[in-house]
C-alpha cells in the first residue's frame, strides 16, 4: 500500500439513562492515561449539562438540546432524535474534528516518547435505547464512523483472527460482525 | 481548536469501534426485568453490527434494592434462561405471561449471543478486565506485536485461566 494507513481503535460506551456510562468513561480514559495511552474523548449526549470530564469533541459545540426543544418546539424525546440527525447531516464536521483530534494526539503521545501507544478514542452516548435498538441516524454515524476507510481485503492473518476469537465473549460478537462487514 | 480538512484525509484513517453496553446490576433483583435486559441487549447487538461487549455496571452494590435469587456468575454467564422463567412464573401476577416469558428466553437462548463482563467502578481488576476485552475485540491488543512469537504469546496469556481470572474474588 503506498499511502500511510492510520488507524485509530475505539470503544463507543451505549446503554440505558443511569447505568454508569459517564462514570464508565471517564474511569477508563483515566486508566489508559495511566498505560500511556493517549485519549480522545467524545460527548454525543447533547443534554450532558454538566460534563464531569474535559471531553476533546463536544456534540454541543454542533446543536444543544435545550436549543432544539426551544426552537423546533419538541418534547425531550423527540429533540434527541432530532440532535442525532443533525450530527448524522453533518459527519463531516465530527470527521474533521475526529482527524485533527487524532493528528494532535499522534503528536504528543510521539513527543513523549520513543515507543508510542497508538491514540484510543471513546464515545460517550446518550441514553435513549431507541437510538442502539431501531433509530437508523445512529446506525448510520456508526456506519460512516467504521467504513473511514472501507476493509476491502483481511488484513488479519489467521493467528490474529485466532486471538479474537479465544474469548467466547468477544468471539461470538466478532463474529456477528463480521459475517456483516466482511 | 480549528477543525483541518478532512477531505485530504479521506480513506487513510480507519476507526475500528467496539461497542460497550452498560447495563445497570440492580436488574439482576428482579427475573421479569431481567429477561427483559437482556432482550434489550440481544436487539442492540443485533442493531450495532460492531463487536460488542456487554456490561454489568454497579456489581459492588447488587443487592442494595433487593436479595438477587442466584449468584453473580449466574447473572453474567446465562447457563439457563429457564431458571428466571421460572422465578416468574411463581409470581401469581406474572404467571399468565408464563408463556410469552418462555418464547422470549427462547428467542434469546437460541441466538446465544448475550453474557455479560461484571463492573465496580471502584474495583480495578474488573476495569482492568474489561479494558482487555476491548482491546482484543477492537484489535488493539494484537496491533503492537510484531512477530508470530509474540502473537503466540498473546494468546497463550489471554487463554490462560480465562474464566477463572474473569470473576476474581467475587464468587
Amino acid at each position: 500500500m503506498d499511502c500511510v494507513l492510520e488507524t485509530l481503535y475505539g470503544v463507543m460506551i451505549i446503554g440505558p439513562a443511569g447505568s454508569g456510562k459517564t462514570s464508565l468513561c471517564k474511569a477508563l480514559s483515566r486508566l489508559m492515561n495511566d498505560l500511556n495511552r493517549e485519549v480522545i474523548l467524545v460527548n454525543l449526549d447533547p443534554d450532558n449539562e454538566y460534563l464531569s470530564y474535559q471531553a476533546d469533541i463536544d456534540i454541543r459545540q454542533l446543536v444543544k438540546l435545550t436549543e432544539v426543544m426551544q426552537n423546533e418546539n419538541l418534547g425531550p424525546n423527540g429533540a434527541f432524535l432530532f440532535c442525532i440527525e443533525m450530527l448524522d447531516k453533518n459527519f463531516d464536521w465530527l470527521k474533521a474534528q475526529i482527524v485533527s483530534q487524532f493528528q494532535k494526539a499522534k503528536a504528543k503521545s510521539e513527543s513523549a516518547s520513543e515507543r508510542a501507544n497508538r491514540p484510543y478514542i471513546v464515545f460517550d452516548c446518550p441514553g435513549q435505547s431507541e437510538l442502539f435498538t431501531t433509530n437508523s441516524s445512529f446506525k448510520n454515524i456508526i456506519t460512516k464512523l467504521c467504513n473511514f476507510k472501507k476493509v476491502t481485503e483481511v488484513e488479519l492473518g489467521p493467528n490474529k483472527l485466532t486471538l479474537h476469537f479465544c474469548s467466547p465473549k468477544v468471539g461470538s460478537s466478532s463474529m456477528v460482525y463480521w459475517t456483516f462487514a466482511w | 481548536m480549528q477543525p483541518e480538512s478532512g477531505e485530504q484525509f479521506n480513506g487513510l484513517l480507519d476507526i475500528r469501534l467496539v461497542t460497550v453496553n452498560v447495563v445497570d446490576s440492580h436488574y439482576a433483583n428482579d427475573p421479569a426485568k431481567f429477561i427483559s435486559v437482556v432482550l434489550n441487549s440481544l436487539v442492540s447487538m443485533l442493531h450495532m453490527e460492531t463487536p460488542f461487549i456487554n456490561v454489568l455496571s454497579k456489581v459492588d452494590i447488587i443487592e442494595q434494592y433487593g436479595e438477587t435469587d442466584f449468584n453473580i456468575d449466574f447473572y453474567c454467564e446465562l447457563p439457563d434462561l429457564s431458571l428466571l422463567v421460572d422465578r416468574i412464573s411463581d409470581d401469581p401476577f406474572l404467571s399468565k405471561f408464563k408463556k410469552l416469558t418462555e418464547g422470549l428466553a427462547s428467542i434469546i437462548e437460541s441466538y446465544g449471543l448475550v453474557s455479560y463482563m461484571p463492573l465496580s467502578i471502584h474495583d480495578k481488576d474488573l476495569l482492568v478486565k474489561i479494558l482487555n476485552s476491548v482491546d482484543q475485540a477492537n484489535g488493539y491488543l494484537v496491533s503492537n506485536l510484531n512477530s508470530v512469537q509474540d502473537v503466540r504469546n498473546s494468546y497463550r496469556s489471554t487463554q490462560a485461566d480465562f474464566q477463572a481470572s474473569k470473576y476474581g474474588n467475587l464468587l
